[in-house]
Formats: C-alpha cells, sequence, structure tokens
C-alpha cells in the first residue's frame, strides 16, 4: 500500500533516508522528477542513493501516473516522493482511486519563492498547485518528521498571507 | 603526485574537521580544503562549485570526503566526479581524514587509495569501556 505521498524538494537525503523511510517502514519508494528522471546520469547518483535497505526506481511525472496504481493495492509499504507539487497535483488526477493526502516536506529557499513554513518555501505555481489539489479534495499537510506539528494547508496559507 | 582532500558536508561539519585536523597536524594543510552543503544550496551550483574547487586543487587526484551517502552533499558530489579526476568516500571521520592528509599515496592506485581511506576510516571505530581501562591496572 502507498503510506505516504510526500513532496520534497531534495528527493533522496539524510532527513529522508534516516528518518522517513524508519517513521513509515517503507520498503519501496516511487521517486518522480522529470529533471532528474531525464538527466542518465542523475537519474544513476540517486537511484544509487536509494538506502540499500529499500528498493525503489525514478520516473518521470508521465511514467509516475501510469505507474502508481499497482502500488495502491500491493503489500509493500511504498512511499511516493514527488520533487514538486505541479507534478503531484497531476499524479492525484491521474490516480482517483490513490488517498487523497499530500505531506509537503522541505521545499528550499529557491528564487521567487514565498516562506511558508520553517522549512517550506512555495513559488506561486507551487501555490496553485496546492490549491488546486485542495479543490480536488486532497489533504494538503505540511510536516517534516513525524515528531513535529503538521499543519495544514488552510492555516497555512492563510499566516502565509497567500 | 600528492592527494587533493576535499571535505563536502552537511552544515558546518566540514569546517569542524578542518579545525580539528589542522590542531592536530599544527597548522594548515595543502591541498586541503572545505565545502559546505547550506539549507536551500542547489545541487547542481553546488556540484559546478565542488568541480572547481577540485580543478584548483593543484593534485592529480583529489578524495571527496563526505558525510552521509545518499544525501546532497555526496549526490552533489556525484555528479561533480564525473567529469573530474576524483572519488568519493562517505562516512568521513576524523581518523579518514587524517590518513588522507598524512600518508604518502604516491604511486598507488586509485581503488588502493580508496581502499585504504575505507581502512582507517572504519579502524577508527573502536569502543573503550570502563572494565577494559580497569583490566589493565590489575
Amino acid at each position: 500500500m502507498i503510506k505516504l505521498v510526500r513532496c520534497d524538494d531534495r528527493m533522496i537525503h539524510g532527513q529522508f533516508a534516516v528518518r522517513v523511510i524508519s517513521d513509515f517502514d517503507i520498503q519501496y519508494v516511487v521517486g518522480v522528477d522529470d529533471f532528474t528522471a531525464s538527466n542518465p546520469v542523475l537519474k544513476s547518483i540517486f537511484t544509487m542513493a536509494i538506502p540499500p535497505s529499500i528498493k525503489g526506481e525514478i520516473l518521470s511525472t508521465e511514467e509516475a501516473m501510469g505507474a502508481i496504481e499497482p502500488h495502491i493495492h500491493s503489500s509493500q509499504n511504498v512511499l511516493v516522493l514527488i520533487k514538486s507539487p505541479e507534478a503531484a497535483a497531476k499524479i492525484f488526477k491521474a490516480n482517483p482511486d490513490l488517498k487523497k493526502e499530500l505531506n509537503i516536506g522541505p521545499m528550499s529557499n529557491r528564487k521567487n519563492t514565498t516562506k511558508v513554513t520553517r522549512f517550506a518555501y512555495l513559488t506561486p505555481e507551487e501555490v496553485t498547485a496546492v490549491n488546486e489539489m485542495e479543490a480536488m479534495g486532497v489533504r494538503v499537510y505540511f510536516n517534516q518528521t513525524i515528531d513535529q506539528k503538521m499543519e495544514e494547508w488552510a492555516d497555512v496559507r492563510r499566516q502565509a498571507g497567500l | 603526485m600528492p592527494l587533493g582532500v576535499l571535505v563536502f558536508t552537511h552544515a558546518g561539519l566540514a569546517d569542524g574537521f578542518v579545525s580539528a585536523a589542522e590542531m592536530i597536524l599544527g597548522g594548515p594543510q595543502k591541498r586541503f580544503a572545505a565545502v559546505a552543503f547550506r539549507e536551500g544550496d542547489d545541487l547542481i551550483q553546488k556540484s559546478q562549485e565542488i568541480g572547481e574547487a577540485i580543478r584548483g586543487m593543484d593534485a592529480a587526484f583529489t578524495v571527496v570526503l563526505t558525510d552521509l551517502f545518499g544525501a546532497s552533499p555526496a549526490n552533489a558530489a556525484s555528479l561533480a566526479i564525473v567529469e573530474a579526476q576524483a572519488a568519493i568516500v562517505t562516512g568521513a571521520n576524523l581518523s579518514m581524514l587524517l590518513e588522507a592528509l598524512t600518508f604518502d599515496w604516491e604511486g598507488m592506485s586509485r581503488d588502493d587509495i580508496l581502499g585504504q581511506l575505507c581502512a582507517a576510516g572504519k579502524g577508527g571505530i573502536r569502543t573503550i569501556t570502563r572494565e577494559m581501562i580497569l583490566e589493565g591496572v590489575k
């Protein structure tokens, strides 16, 4: 089953390896990012970076839209790890059976972003995508690790003045 | 030809390694640089910075010592070493760093160098209990 659908713009990294995998007892990760999937060197590096205790793959958004379904009902604990909220919106749209819940984790302070939580900065396009998902009925919440509090999009959006 | 040593870690760990190594070795070392991967840094940009640091090393070969396999510093360095005369050892600790800085690597193959650095790092991991200490006092 899909234990978690999460946005994290650094994809496979320390916090992911050390916390997220064990907190959710993940056995398989579906990594989704067009740039990484289309660059053979980066795809190789990120596939190599998947912790040896689990299995996984890196896909483009297009590939992921069609690849999610079997994981919904599989016996493995699967994490869908998506770099961008825009890609997440497409995935939810293409998979009506997917539980409508998105965890947004660390999103870094890139150009043109607004700080929405201590660890998440979103571009206007990403804000639009999150609003789109909310309108679809997806519960979007912000949380880095499970020992911290979960912040709901409605509150985060209001506090950020968006 | 001496080895270039580049420490590349999350946050200030790299600078900490530099301070500790300089304290032990009695001062600044040649062909030794530190780079930090900070909150919000861009992976591609950081990999270019690493590539430049390697080229600026004045060494035929550079080892990039990084803290955590699969984390952003290691991933950024991985991208850089595809084009550079360098290789990465992860799980860097002070034992490994001191070995890198003090051993005479002349004439050794890349894989032998990497093997020895891994062994040095692992060899530094030992436990000390009070029983062991008191055993020696008897």
